[in-house]
This record gives C-alpha cells, sequence and structure tokens, in this order.
C-alpha cells in the first residue's frame, strides 16, 4: 500500500498535533513525525503543509536568527488550530473505526 | 579554496545553492508567497543534512575539482531530490496550483544572467564563509545592524550632492547645500530612504535591484569622497567661504539664485583655482591706492609680473549684487574702459552703481542706466599714512629691501593721473603713464599698460 498517498489526508492532523506539543520549525517537525513513525514523509510535504496550516490562520509564526547560519522559522498552534486539530481528531477516530471494521471483516472473511 | 572550509559552511553552500534551485523553480508564483513557502528553507536542508552525516564528506573532497558546484549539487539532490520535484512537493503541500507549463515563464536571458548571478554570489558566499560563519561575524552584524538608519540617512545623502555637484559648478560645491531647493531635495531624499531601509515604501520584488543598486553607487562614491574629503583637507569646506566678501545676505541670494535657475546675479565663484585676489585667505572685492605722501589714487591699473591685469571682480562678480556697509541698496561694479573700448577690471578703485541705477537689458552684467556714470566706492580711509621713501637725491635712509630703489613714485600727486595715451618710450618709461607706484621694487615691469578712460565724475578723493 502507497502510505504517501494515506498520509496526503492525514498530514494536516499530523502536523498540527506535532506542532500542539510544542512549537517547531521545518525540519524539527519532520524529524519529529518521524520519529513517531512516518518515517516516508517527506520533507517538502510537511514544509508545505506548515506553510499551508499557517496561511489558513491555525498556525502561528516567528523568525529565530541564529548564531551559526540561516535563520530558523518555528511555528506554533493558536486556538483556531487547536480547534481544527479536536475536529479532525474526531473525524480520525471515526473513520480509522470504520475502516478498521471494515477491513477487519474483509480480512476475517478471507 | 574549498578544502580548507568548515564543513558546516560546505554544507550551508551546498544547501543555499539548492534552495536557490528550489526558488527558480517557483519563479511562476508572487514573490511574497515564493519567500513564504521557502523562507527558512536553508537552515531546515542544513539541518537535515547534518542529521544525515557522510552525506557530504565525498563532496567537501572533491570539491576543488573544476566541476566541484555541479557535484556538490548533486548530492544535495540525492539526499532531497531534484530541486523540481522538491518545488511541486512543497508546492502541492502548500495547496498551490502545481507549476502550469504554459504559465511557467520562459528561460530568459534575465534568468540566465539571474542563475548566473545566484552562482557567483554562492561562490562569493563560500570563499567567505570561514569569516561569516564565524560569532564574531554575526556580532559584527549585529552591530552594523544597528548603524543602518545612519547608513539610510548617508546615502539619501551622497545621492543628493551627486546630483547636486552635476547641477552646480565645482566651486560652488557645499557639502551640506544651502539652496532651499536642495536642501528640500535632501529632506526629501533622506525620507525616502528611511522609509525604503524601513520597508515601508517601494516594497516591490521589482525595485529590490534598484535599492541594490542605489547602495552600491552610493557606496562606491561615498567612501572615494569621504577619504578625498579626509586626505585633501578641507577644500571642499572652503569652497564655502570664499564665495564674496562683504556679501551678508549671499547665502539668501545663493539661494534664490539656484532656485530661479540663475536669474539675477550672485553665486560668485572666486574660490580655490578660481579667480580673484585673496587677503588672508578671504576675497577682495575692491583695491585702494594710496601714494607715498598718503593720498588716495584713482583709475590706477594693477598688473602682475606677468602683465596680467589683477581683478579682483570676477565675471560673475560682475554680474553679482554686492551689499556694502552703511548702504541700504546693493550695488554693482563696474569697470574703466580703455582708449580702444574695451571693459578693464584692473584699475582701482573700481567704480559702482546702486541697482537703481543700471538695468540688465539682456546683457552679462547691469549697465549703468541712460545719464547715470560709475561713481566712487566707499574708501577704507581718505588718506594712508605717509611713507619715507628713498628719493632719487641723497638717500637718507630706508633702504629698498633688495637693495634696487624705486625712484618711480617721490611724493606724487593726489589727484587722478592724467592718462594721455602717452607713447611708452622703452622699458622703463612704460609704467610712468598711470599707475606710478604700484610697481614692485625691483622686479621687472610689463610692457605698457593701456592708458584707461578717466572717469568723467572726476572723482578725486573717495566717496566716502
Amino acid at each position: 500500500m502507497d502510505t504517501t498517498q494515506l498520509l496526503k489526508g492525514v498530514l494536516d492532523a499530523a502536523v498540527l498535533a506535532v506542532v500542539a506539543d510544542e512549537d517547531g520549525y521545518g525540519y524539527d517537525v519532520v524529524r519529529r513525525l518521524r520519529a513517531a513513525g512516518l518515517e516516508e514523509v517527506g520533507d517538502a510535504s510537511v514544509y508545505g503543509t506548515l506553510r499551508r496550516l499557517y496561511a489558513g490562520g491555525v498556525l502561528t509564526s516567528y523568525v529565530v536568527p541564529s548564531d551559526e547560519g540561516p535563520h530558523r522559522k518555528y511555528y506554533g498552534i493558536n486556538a483556531q488550530g487547536r480547534a481544527m486539530l479536536d475536529t479532525q481528531r474526531k473525524e480520525w477516530q471515526e473513520f480509522s473505526g470504520t475502516l478498521t471494521g471494515l477491513l477487519g471483516t474483509s480480512e476475517g472473511a478471507a | 579554496m574549498s578544502t580548507t572550509m568548515s564543513p558546516e559552511a560546505v554544507i550551508l553552500d551546498q544547501v543555499r545553492r539548492y534552495a536557490g534551485d528550489v526558488r527558480s523553480h517557483l519563479a511562476d508564483l508572487p514573490p511574497e508567497q515564493v519567500d513564504d513557502l521557502t523562507d527558512g528553507l536553508e537552515a531546515d536542508l542544513a539541518e537535515a543534512l547534518a542529521d544525515m552525516p557522510g552525506t557530504l564528506r565525498p563532496v567537501a573532497a572533491g570539491s576543488d575539482l573544476p566541476d566541484g558546484g555541479g557535484t556538490a549539487l548533486l548530492d544535495v539532490a540525492a539526499r532531497f531530490g531534484p530541486a523540481a520535484a522538491y518545488a511541486a512537493e512543497l508546492r502541492s503541500a502548500a495547496g498551490l496550483e502545481p507549476a502550469a507549463p504554459g504559465r511557467r515563464r520562459r528561460v530568459s536571458l534575465g534568468d540566465h544572467l539571474a542563475a548566473e548571478g545566484a552562482k557567483l554570489s554562492s561562490e562569493w558566499k563560500s570563499v567567505w564563509a570561514p569569516v561569516t560563519s564565524s560569532s564574531q561575524w554575526a556580532a559584527f552584524l549585529e552591530f552594523a545592524a544597528v548603524l543602518r538608519p545612519v547608513w539610510w540617512v548617508l546615502r539619501a545623502w551622497v545621492v543628493v550632492l551627486v546630483l547636486y555637484g552635476w547641477f552646480n559648478a565645482p566651486q560652488n560645491f557645499e557639502l551640506v547645500p544651502r539652496a532651499p531647493f536642495w536642501r528640500f531635495l535632501l529632506l526629501a531624499a533622506i525620507v525616502v530612504s528611511v522609509q525604503w531601509g524601513r520597508g515601508r515604501w517601494l516594497r516591490r520584488r521589482g525595485l529590490s535591484p534598484l535599492r541594490k543598486t542605489v547602495d552600491v553607487l552610493a557606496v562606491l562614491v561615498a567612501v572615494p569622497f569621504f577619504v578625498s574629503a579626509a586626505v585633501g583637507g578641507n577644500t571642499a569646506l572652503n569652497g564655502l567661504s570664499t564665495d564674496s566678501v562683504g556679501s551678508f545676505d549671499r547665502g539668501y541670494q545663493q539661494g534664490v539664485n539656484d532656485a530661479t535657475g540663475g536669474y539675477g546675479a550672485s553665486g560668485i565663484s572666486a574660490g580655490g583655482g578660481g579667480s580673484g585676489v585673496f587677503v588672508d585667505g578671504s576675497p577682495v572685492s575692491n583695491l585702494f591706492a594710496y601714494d607715498a605722501s598718503g593720498q588716495a589714487l584713482q583709475d590706477v591699473q594693477i598688473f602682475d609680473d606677468q602683465g596680467r591685469p589683477v581683478r579682483t571682480v570676477t565675471a560673475e562678480g560682475a554680474a553679482q549684487a554686492w551689499t556694502l556697509p552703511d548702504f541700504e541698496q546693493r550695488w554693482y561694479f563696474q569697470p574703466s574702459f580703455s582708449t580702444d573700448g574695451r571693459e578693464r577690471w584692473n584699475v582701482y578703485p573700481l567704480r559702482g552703481l546702486p541697482e537703481d541705477a543700471v538695468e540688465w537689458g539682456g546683457s552679462e552684467r547691469p549697465l549703468p542706466l541712460e545719464g547715470e556714470q560709475p561713481r566712487p566706492m566707499p574708501s577704507p580711509f581718505l588718506q594712508a599714512q605717509p611713507l619715507l621713501v628713498p628719493s632719487t637725491g641723497p638717500a637718507p635712509q630706508a633702504p629698498a629691501p633688495d637693495g634696487a630703489a624705486d625712484p618711480a613714485a617721490p611724493g606724487a600727486p593726489a589727484s587722478p593721473p592724467a592718462p594721455t595715451g602717452g607713447e611708452p618710450s622703452a622699458d622703463q618709461g612704460g609704467e610712468g603713464t598711470t599707475a606710478p607706484s604700484v610697481r614692485r621694487p625691483g622686479a621687472p615691469s610689463p610692457a605698457t599698460a593701456t592708458p584707461v578712460l578717466e572717469a568723467s565724475t572726476g572723482a578725486a578723493s573717495s566717496g566716502g
């Protein structure tokens, strides 16, 4: 199964969850997603998602200069983002429950 | 070169190139959107690379090869994939339309130049990476950032000074223009520059190169300018003060003059290598000659040792209104005329006319009105102290400094000399016509001077 395709639909929720945990910059979010088990997540996908969520007004953003190199752009979640995360969490639980039931029966039947 | 770079610097260099490539694949998006999408990208890429040790080792070793740049680029791409794909992923994840092949700009000459420029700038950065990646550099940048407002003012000043220098005679150059128009321009330029610097105005992306160009030009002009100002002393500053003596409202006058594009008068240029006579560094407007007995002389022709007429009032000065102490009106100097009708400005004391007695009539300097004759100007004193003069007879005392006593003027009459066009006979008779006492002792006198028409006012004494 192409997990990258699956990931597309839920990347927003995953990114929101990671940022809700703690503010993070682009690669930091990538790293945490991978550490959580989403090995195939693409860097650019995460960065793009962060930008889109920010543009959608559910993330805040601030730039932190770095002593050793280029500056980092941090993202944090706001109230709107938390609301969105709650909604998506609920939707995901329903959806995954449904799908688990669906797949479980088919597997059992086979 | 590159082999001496720290691994971090190498990574940063590669990352900058890759990020630049990614941006070039987003070039069809509005610049703000590109910025938004790729802000902080370098940091992310660099950290991602640092997370995979070994990725860049072979690159660093091989980067002194001629095609090292290309190899390095490929190596970053090996980790992140081709920049085009990376850009596409970024774009789609951000919910933006994929780059439409039709909408994407064709690769133009400008793009090529931009790519070359980016490459050059990247190479330049990599050369300096050991410096720029140090914490001292960061401290310096922080310090420099504090001074940025100073630079904003400075660049506006430089630009206005360049314009000012362009439109004004060099001897009129001023570090702080006095003319209201230029002052206003300076203020306006500073406001624009500061607002520009703060990013308030002219934020359009297309203007960024313009801003950079202005900055570079300003640096190129400012540095030599201030160095020469520091080395060459205060020649520029001198120009401020040597314009005209006795003209109290000179600043205002010049302002009016500049603002009206040269209408009227003033702006006399007597400074620097210009013409004029100076006493203790300040320009002289008129000369007053007294004979040995202390009597004021009229219509004395003055020449230097090379026979050049000594002229205190330049052509500009002749067109300029002068203020005289205790006179409300302003005056214009008037020349004498030689017998052949030519103007003579080296005949002293110069005469003049108040401004209501002259007319411009399209000439370069004001001419006397019908019936007006140039009038004597006030002299500093009616009579000078008489001199002890070595006479042609028994010379009692006061020998000439260089031993060569001048017998030319022993007690010359106080009345104005009467030039009658006397024929100069020989070398030593030449100066006898009009200028009895101004010859430098012992110095060879120039050839004969042209007789000067006697002014018909006949004012023998000074007008004061």
